[in-house]
Order: C-alpha cells, then sequence, then structure tokens
C-alpha cells in the first residue's frame, strides 16, 4: 500500500471536530448556508484550503459562494452524483421566487406552505402542471392539483434533507436557507435565453440532462390523441 | 396590619364582572376613534380639560373631512350619546365638576389612553427613559432612606407601601405603554420598508436603510440607559425586600418584589426587541447587498419563472453529490474471483422428513394392519402419528389425515360420532371402508 502525505492545511481540517458532520452533509449532496448551518458555514470558510484539496484527491470540487453557500460538485474520477429531479427544480425555483419578493420583510423569515403551493401554481400556469406531472390535459383538475401537490411534498422534504430549506415541527413553515440562491444561478447573466442558459450550463457541467428532451411532434400527437378520445367519449367515432 | 395592606391583585373573574357592570355597550368605530384622538389633540393644543357642544361639531367635521365622509352620516349627538354611555366621554359643569345634565365634555382616563395609543403619544425614546428611570431610581433611594430609621405600622403604610404602589408602579406602566408604541412603530417600519422596496427597488434602498437604522440606534441607546440604573435600582429594591422580611411587612416585600420582576421584564423586552431587530436589519441588509443589488433592474424573479417552463420542456437538474460511503484513502485494488461455498450431501444424512411424508407413512402402516377387517379408523393413524411426530408438528399433522385417507376409500361417519382422545387432541371417529387407492403415486 502506497503512503498518502496529507497537508499542513489537510491535517489540521481533517483533525477539526466538525469535519466528520460536514464532511457527511457535503457527500450527501447538502448544502451548507451562514444560516441555517452557521457553525458548519464557518468552520467551512476558515478551512477552504484544506476541504477543496481534500474533496478535489476524489474528484469532487468544492464550491464557495461568498455570503450565501457552499456544496460539493461532482467532477468525475472517484466522485459519484446524482441529479434532482425536475419537481425538486421547480420547487427550488418557486422558494427562490419568494425569497425575491420584498414582502418577505415583513415576516420573520419563515413562510408558509400553503403560500408556497399557491406560488407553484402561479408560477407553472396549467400547462406546466400537466407536463410537470406527465398527465395529458383531459386529466381532472383537482387531481392534478392533488399530485403537483403531492410532488412538492416529496421535493419539499428533499430539499430539506439537503439543506435548502428546513420545515418547522408542525410541517406548516418553511424557513429558507441561503443556499436556495443556488437556484438563480442559471439566471444571473444579464442578456438571456433560457435555453441557451441552459444548453450552456450543461456545457459547463451545472446541469444534467433527465433523460431525453420530449419531442414537440410527440407532444402534438398526445394532443391529437386526447382530442381523439374526447370525441370518441362523446360518440363522434 | 390591615390598614398597610396594599391594594391586592385582582382576580381574572373579578376583573370580567367588574369591567362588564362599570362599562357597558362600548363599541368603538373607526370614526369613534379618530373622534376621540382629534379630542386629545385639541386638549394638547388649547391646554383645556373640557369643550363644548360647538367644538364638538367643529371636531366632527375635521374628521369627516379628513377621512372623506359625509357630516351627515356619522349623526354628531347620537355619537356623543353613545361614547358618553360607553364612558368615553364625561359630562361636566362650570366648576369643573361631574354632571350628568352638564353641557361640557371631558375625556374620561379611559379615552385619553385610547387616544395616546392610538396617534403614538408616548414616544420611548432614550431621554424619556431616563429621566423615567432617573425619577423611580430616586423614589426608591428615598423610601430606602426612610426604612433606616426604623417605623410604625403607619408610616410602612404611608411612607412606603403606598409610594411604592403608586408613583414607582405608574413610572413603571409608563415605560410598558412607551414599548408598547414603540413595537406598533417598528411593525409599522417594517411594513413601509416591504412597500418601498417593491414600488422603488433600489431607489429606495437607502432611505429604508437609514429609518431601520435610526431603530436600531435607538434601542442600542435604550439597553443601555436600562444598564446604567437597572444595577442601582434592583440593589435598592432588594434591600428594601429584606428589610420588610425583618419587620414582618410581607405585603411591602410582596410589592417590592413585583416592581423588581416588571423592571425585569420591561429590561428583558427591551434586550429581546435589540436582538430581534439586529436579525430583522441583517435579514434586509443581505436583502438589499444580495439580492437586490445583484438584480439592479428586478429581471431575476421573471427569468426564474421563464427558466422553470424551459426546464420543463426540457428537463435537466442539478448533480450533487451523493455518498456517504468513507473512501478509504489507498490504492484501489479490484475484488479477488468469488468462489462459491458447495459440498456434496453425505449419504448418511437423511433429508429431513416433512409432517406430509410422516403422515403418508402412518396412514400406510395403518392401513396394511387393517387390511383383514376391511376398514381403517382414523382414531388409530392419528395415534399412530403421536409417536411418530413431534409434538410441535403433531397438530399440523392431524390436519392432513382425513386428506389423504380419501385416496384409499371412502370415508363414512356413523350417526353419533364418537370422540378420542389422541394426545392433547379430540379425534372424531371416522371409519374408512377401503376401497382400491385412486393413484398410487399420490402415497
Amino acid at each position: 500500500m502506497s503512503e498518502v502525505e496529507l497537508s499542513k492545511e489537510e491535517q489540521e481540517t481533517l483533525g477539526h471536530k466538525l469535519f466528520p458532520s460536514v464532511d457527511l452533509l457535503l457527500r450527501a449532496g447538502g448544502h451548507i448556508s451562514p444560516n441555517g448551518t452557521e457553525e458548519e458555514y464557518y468552520f467551512l470558510a476558515g478551512h477552504r484550503a484544506g476541504l477543496s484539496s481534500w474533496y478535489r484527491r476524489y474528484g469532487y470540487s468544492l464550491i464557495f459562494n461568498e455570503n450565501a453557500y457552499a456544496y460539493l460538485a461532482p467532477q468525475g474520477g472517484l466522485s459519484t452524483g446524482s441529479p434532482l429531479s425536475i419537481s425538486d427544480m421547480v420547487a427550488g425555483q418557486s422558494l427562490l421566487v419568494m425569497v425575491l419578493d420584498p414582502k418577505c420583510l415583513q415576516i420573520d423569515g419563515t413562510y408558509l406552505l400553503n403560500d408556497f403551493y399557491l406560488k407553484v401554481e402561479q408560477i407553472l400556469g396549467e400547462d406546466g402542471m400537466y407536463r410537470l406531472v406527465d398527465k395529458r390535459r383531459s386529466a381532472v383538475k383537482e387531481k392534478l392539483l392533488r399530485q403537483v401537490k403531492e410532488r412538492m411534498d416529496q421535493s419539499l422534504r428533499r430539499l430539506s434533507r439537503l439543506h435548502f430549506i428546513s420545515l418547522d415541527r408542525k410541517g406548516e413553515r418553511i424557513i429558507i436557507y441561503r443556499a436556495i440562491q443556488r437556484f438563480g444561478e442559471q439566471v444571473a447573466a444579464l442578456t438571456y435565453d433560457p435555453e441557451e442558459a441552459i444548453r450552456q450550463m450543461i456545457e459547463f457541467g451545472k446541469l444534467v440532462w433527465l433523460g431525453e428532451e420530449p419531442d414537440e411532434e410527440t407532444d402534438e400527437l398526445d394532443e391529437d390523441d386526447a382530442q381523439l378520445e374526447g370525441a370518441a367519449d362523446e360518440g363522434g367515432l | 396590619m390591615e390598614g398597610s395592606t396594599p391594594q391586592r391583585k385582582i382576580s381574572i373573574p373579578e376583573a370580567i364582572e367588574r369591567a362588564s357592570s362599570r362599562i357597558q355597550g362600548l363599541t368603538l368605530s373607526q370614526v369613534d376613534i379618530a373622534f376621540i384622538a382629534a379630542f386629545y389633540a385639541y386638549r394638547e393644543e388649547h391646554t383645556a380639560n373640557t369643550i363644548d357642544e360647538a367644538t364638538i361639531n367643529d371636531l366632527c367635521w375635521q374628521v369627516c373631512d379628513t377621512l372623506g365622509l359625509d357630516y351627515d352620516s356619522i349623526n354628531a349627538a347620537a355619537m356623543v350619546n353613545r361614547l358618553r354611555k360607553g364612558q368615553i366621554l364625561s359630562c361636566m359643569d362650570s366648576f369643573d365638576m361631574s354632571r350628568s345634565d352638564a353641557a361640557l365634555y371631558a375625556l374620561t382616563p379611559m379615552a385619553q389612553a385610547i387616544a395616546k395609543s392610538a396617534i403614538g403619544a408616548d414616544v420611548l425614546t432614550s431621554n424619556t427613559l431616563d429621566l423615567i428611570l432617573a425619577r423611580i431610581t430616586s423614589e426608591i433611594l428615598t423610601i430606602l432612606s426612610r426604612l433606616k430609621s426604623g417605623l410604625s405600622d403607619e408610616q410602612w403604610q404611608n411612607e412606603i407601601a403606598e409610594p411604592l404602589n403608586t408613583f414607582v408602579m405608574e413610572l413603571l406602566g409608563a415605560i410598558e405603554n412607551r414599548q408598547f408604541a414603540m413595537e406598533r412603530d417598528q411593525e409599522d417600519l417594517r411594513r413601509k420598508t416591504s412597500d418601498a422596496l417593491d414600488k422603488r427597488w433600489i431607489d429606495a434602498m437607502d432611505e429604508c436603510t437609514e429609518k431601520i437604522q435610526m431603530i436600531m440606534n435607538n434601542l442600542n441607546e435604550i439597553m443601555a440607559v436600562y444598564l446604567r440604573h437597572n444595577d442601582r435600582v434592583s440593589v435598592a429594591l432588594n434591600e428594601i425586600s429584606q428589610l420588610a422580611l425583618y419587620a414582618d411587612q410581607p405585603l411591602v416585600r410582596i410589592k417590592a418584589d413585583e416592581i423588581h420582576a416588571t423592571l425585569n421584564r420591561i429590561v428583558k423586552w427591551s434586550d429581546d426587541k435589540l436582538t430581534g431587530w439586529t436579525r430583522y436589519y441583517k435579514q434586509v441588509l443581505y436583502f438589499m447587498n444580495d439580492l437586490m443589488r445583484t438584480d439592479p433592474n428586478r429581471q431575476q424573479s421573471k427569468r426564474i419563472e421563464q427558466m422553470v417552463h424551459a426546464m420543463l420542456q426540457h428537463p435537466c437538474a442539478f448533480n450533487l453529490a451523493a455518498t456517504r460511503r468513507t473512501l478509504v484513502f489507498r490504492d484501489l485494488e479490484p475484488p479477488g474471483k468469488r468462489v462459491s461455498v458447495v459440498r456434496n450431501l453425505v449419504q448418511s444424512e437423511a433429508p429431513l422428513e416433512s409432517e406430509r411424508v410422516m403422515v403418508n407413512r402412518c396412514i400406510d402402516q395403518a392401513v396394511e394392519r387393517s387390511k383383514k377387517e376391511g376398514k381403517v379408523r382414523l382414531v388409530d393413524v392419528g395415534r399412530l402419528l403421536t409417536d411418530s411426530l413431534p409434538q410441535d408438528k403433531l397438530w399440523r399433522g392431524l390436519g392432513l389425515i382425513s386428506g389423504r385417507l380419501k385416496h384409499y376409500g371412502t370415508v363414512t361417519t356413523r350417526r353419533q360420532t364418537g370422540w378420542h382422545r389422541v394426545d392433547r387432541y379430540d379425534t372424531e371417529d371416522l371409519v374408512v371402508t377401503l376401497t382400491e387407492p385412486k393413484d398410487k403415486d399420490e402415497r
């Protein structure tokens, strides 16, 4: 077995009492913010060099966004990654939109769960909701809303495990951490085209495809099928 | 010591009873409160305790004018009558004596409190607080100096209990009123800050920061004033409490402790407000510096919404680190070829007999024995089984008998079936008349 020499910075970092908890959190995809995981954040800020070189050995890149958040980005090698789902992305982006509203300054930093559902509904619109749950437009709206809500609940639980947010004990309020700003990374450029931004983010490894892109023609066919089915139900065929 | 009894605390049921019997039918509308506030302002401006009907009418006009209401809609005479009944206004004669048929009107203490609260007349600043606390300190030190010379019961009542009960408690009450007003001001400022940033975005930043900073400074100064006075007052109150204990004046001691507790509550309020406001200040600074300054044209929300729809069309997401496994930092070697662990069955190891096999074997034996008689009794098979099967398998084994016997012939039962004991179970005395087995393989 070959010997591995640790740098002085790495030795100090790995010997720190907070290292195990920070390490587990980061390896599990967790995000560390100055609010929520304050102690861990300042440990990380003070040991950036040691942590960066340590995780580089595994193929992870330690991303440290000043005043906001830190996380590990898998860059190949021994590092492994797991993508968020599209519902998780929608939930995170909707939460960021809520944070960007100055009205949030009137409250104590917590958000009602119900306001979140309304925001998601407002952002997605009916078309977006059908697309999210992969349903045809003929589905009953109440059922659609229920399914979107269920997906959002799942996503909130995942975002909570990843320390983007936390939920209060009753599960009625959401506490949003600064890491939620990561969901705004894609729109930072001043001149902006959403599809072009997605392509660039994928090229830079900041986003990954979640499977094949839906074919526009297939979508149109689906709608046609739905119309045909509707006509058949009405006795038209 | 009855004479030196300070006013005792009122119980909840007593408070409800007194309030409901003294003040009846009091409902205040927005217009009523506006009128009370106008009356209070007039009173302050003209240093007059009472006003006549003409002034009341004039005030009503001003209320309507300011609120954009029709004068006839408020019916001034009815309003005054209602406020009198609700003990908001009292009637006074020209000697300033209360008289129900007099033509001059005054605000009752309750109305004054409402007006002060409504217009935020009591402002808590470091100067007002310093003044009030200085008076409290001075009064308590005076009381303490009286105590050192030794007092009669009457002196305890007049010179200690009464000033503590009225003067000091009222001054503390004045601080609490101001705190309440300050709380509302802060809430108001938070709302205005949000509105201003919502409407004017970056242009409102400096103005909002300045106002928030002002409250922050005021809270810091207030806290400093508390800290300056609190120690001195606390020590003096403790001393009064101790001396009252030695002089067997429990009610004075209770009052001193009560004042101490009130003072602590007031200081704690201030500390909590300072902490809360500091947090709010940080939140606003973060919002302005990290969210607003990076988005001067307020485009980000809109773009995120567009991005949501783009991602639904082209599903993609963040790729997050996903391993909890602690990797050992050493050279990785490929695992060796796995060899399955197998061995052949040894001849001496007979496979374990299942219950079904045992049942079949016992039945076969019973059939062999009973061939001469031409019939098999179920009870006999049962008894054979009890010898062959272990206790934990007997119950299941007995259950399998009748199914198996069908293969040997016709099962018949007598009209009055007998029951026989087989081990711990009762077994029905069924009889099988033997015929040729249906399928020998099944045996």
